[in-house]
């Protein structure tokens, strides 16, 4: 250790430079956080109008943006429906579509950078809700036509809350108030929706009236709720993590609070569990810190069996109306300012006809309606 | 009833930090600001620098969280700031204001040498190019070694090695005139 080291180390950890400790901090970075969105923003805008308007250009289109009804180009080569009400139009998908998609059945809402967007399996009919910013953790009425999400600074109160959308695009409801609620499931009888906070799991009517506490932790910390999923059959299921254990387990229980009980238990973690569209079978990510694979279940946790590759990373399950798993896959990996790219794919129950479904979606999430997607003419 | 059967030491990690709260980010805020802010200090040698840059790696991170779990908060947000001041420093034209922040702290007797000489210090530290500074202060303000300093950096451990030695020497020419200065200004004064 050299004598300048020392001077070096001295002059560095002096303790007559100190900075004074900012008295409320959380509110001088949410507006830091809230400058740098909108530089994003900006920065985006213009790459994307540096693409979007010489295409639209050489194609005889107008320099808008927006394409006729049911036609005209996106990025990814896949038509972006009319659009109107809180939908914008959306850039589209990475890459093609194969033409066996067409063939399925329902709507998908996937989170495209900060939003949500919506398309029917085909990719066509995209669009991107623009009701609040971010959007995250979307989630379809049982009839296809409402979706509720998690929406922040929706209403400038610096919160995120739960919100419900026609996705016609006419109608935004805010459900929630200062709950910083997370994701959420609907009942299979599309009047009330559960939703997760940190520490519990509640219950609301779909018309924001109603709230109920399902579960809560009662000591603090005690344990965390996330991701509640309402199965056909009246059981919720959600993950559980517990601190203490640096574990996180699969539970259900009834939609009235009682019968409480682990589906999974073991060495691994658990996390997203969904239902199939019958109620009977469940499927979740194991392992969701480390190597992530999708396995199913039966609905009382039985015959547990993995259906993606081990080698894989894999999450966000979602079923199709036709009892296919769609999930995605992570491709790469996470930047300090973004979520690793990924690709979606499909799989039978049993982990057979694994395809590649949309590459590069770049989602973190997606799940999967049980309906047509409406055009969005509000 | 699922048996897992793979082992992992981080189960549930991921998932807790897609739980945090506002509350949970609001309370490791509290805990790591201070460190944070004099980090920012010593990093950038400006009070004013050093906040913007403690707030905007703060923001980035906050993000961050939600997308993806982090193993240690505070060295994802400290290798966030030397990210970021890396990248500000190389928008900035000249390094203004930086050797205008030395401490006014008035200082008696046996004790005013030491002070003298952490000024002197930290002047000189002013005068280096900001990747020269940022291994120095991670190396002997954050103690880390030099395959830590790599990986902060994004860099190799060789060329932490050789910047960490030109700094040095930098620093010893730097103070060695300064020496000099404050000698022959003595001199001038006794005469």
């Amino acid at each position: 250790m050299t004598d300048l080291e020392d001077r070096i180390r001295e002059a560095l950890k002096d303790p007559r430079r100190q900075l004074p400790v900012w008295p409320d901090p959380i509110p001088r970075i949410r507006r830091s956080v809230r400058r740098q969105r909108a530089t994003a923003i900006a920065v985006t805008a213009v790459i994307l109008a540096g693409i979007v308007t010489p295409l639209a250009l050489l194609a005889g289109l107008t320099a808008h943006g927006v394409s006729p009804r049911g036609h005209g180009p996106t990025v990814g080569g896949t038509p972006s429906s009319p659009v109107s009400g809180l939908f914008g139009p959306s850039a589209g998908l990475g890459g093609p579509v194969p033409p066996w998609a067409k063939q399925l059945r329902g709507e998908v809402a996937y989170k495209c950078g900060d939003r949500i967007c919506l398309m029917r399996p085909d990719g066509r009919g995209s669009r991107t809700l623009t009701a609040t910013f971010p959007e995250w953790d979307p989630a379809w009425s049982p009839n296809g036509r409402d979706l509720t999400f998690r929406g922040y600074y929706g209403s400038g109160d610096g919160a995120y809350d739960l919100y419900e959308v026609a996705v016609n695009g006419c109608h935004l409801t805010r459900l929630t108030h200062q709950m910083n609620g997370t994701s959420s499931s609907w009942a299979p009888n599309g009047r009330q929706i559960a939703f997760s906070v940190p520490l519990g799991l509640y219950v609301i009517n779909a018309d924001g009236t109603g709230l109920r506490r399902l579960l809560g932790s009662v000591r603090r910390y005690a344990y965390g709720v996330d991701t509640p999923a309402w199965s056909a059959r009246n059981r919720i299921a959600y993950a559980r993590y517990q601190p203490s254990r640096h574990r996180t387990e699969i539970y259900t229980v009834n939609s009235n609070g009682s019968g409480n009980t682990p589906l999974t238990r073991g060495t691994a973690s658990f996390a997203q569990p969904s239902w199939s569209p019958d109620g009977k079978s469940i499927a979740f990510v194991a392992n969701p810190s480390g190597a992530a694979s999708i396995e199913v279940a039966a609905a009382d946790g039985a015959g547990v069996h993995r259906v993606t590759p081990r080698s894989w990373t894999s999450y966000s399950p979602t079923w199709t109306p036709g009892g296919k798993i769609v999930f995605l896959r992570q491709i790469g990996a996470p930047t300090q300012s973004a979520a690793a790219p990924t690709s979606a794919y499909i799989v039978s129950l049993d982990g057979s006809h694994l395809r590649l479904l949309y590459k590069n979606l770049d989602a973190i999430q997606i799940t999967w309606g049980p309906a047509a997607l409406p055009r969005a003419t509000c | 009833m699922v048996t897992g059967t793979g082992a992992s030491t981080r189960s549930g990690r991921e998932i807790w930090w897609l739980l945090v709260s506002d509350e949970e980010f609001a309370e490791f805020v509290s805990a790591a600001l201070p460190r944070l802010l004099r980090f920012g200090l010593v990093l950038t040698g400006n009070p004013a620098t050093a906040e913007d840059l403690v707030q905007t790696a703060l923001a980035r991170s906050w993000r961050a969280w939600r997308l993806h779990s982090i193993e240690d908060p505070q060295a994802f947000v400290r290798k966030v700031m030397v990210n970021s001041y890396a990248s500000w420093y190389r928008l900035m034209a000249t390094r203004e204001a930086l050797a205008a922040s030395v401490a006014q702290t008035t200082v008696i007797d046996d004790e005013a040498t030491r002070v003298d000489d952490r000024d002197a210090v930290w002047r000189a530290l002013l005068t280096l190019p900001p990747k020269q500074r940022t291994v120095i202060v991670l190396r002997y303000y954050e103690e880390l070694s030099e395959s830590e300093i790599a990986a902060v950096m994004g860099t190799t451990t060789g060329t932490v090695k050789s910047q960490a030695a030109r700094a040095l020497r930098r620093l010893a020419d730097v103070m060695t005139n300064a020496d000099l200065a404050e000698a022959r200004n003595h001199g001038r004064a006794a005469k």
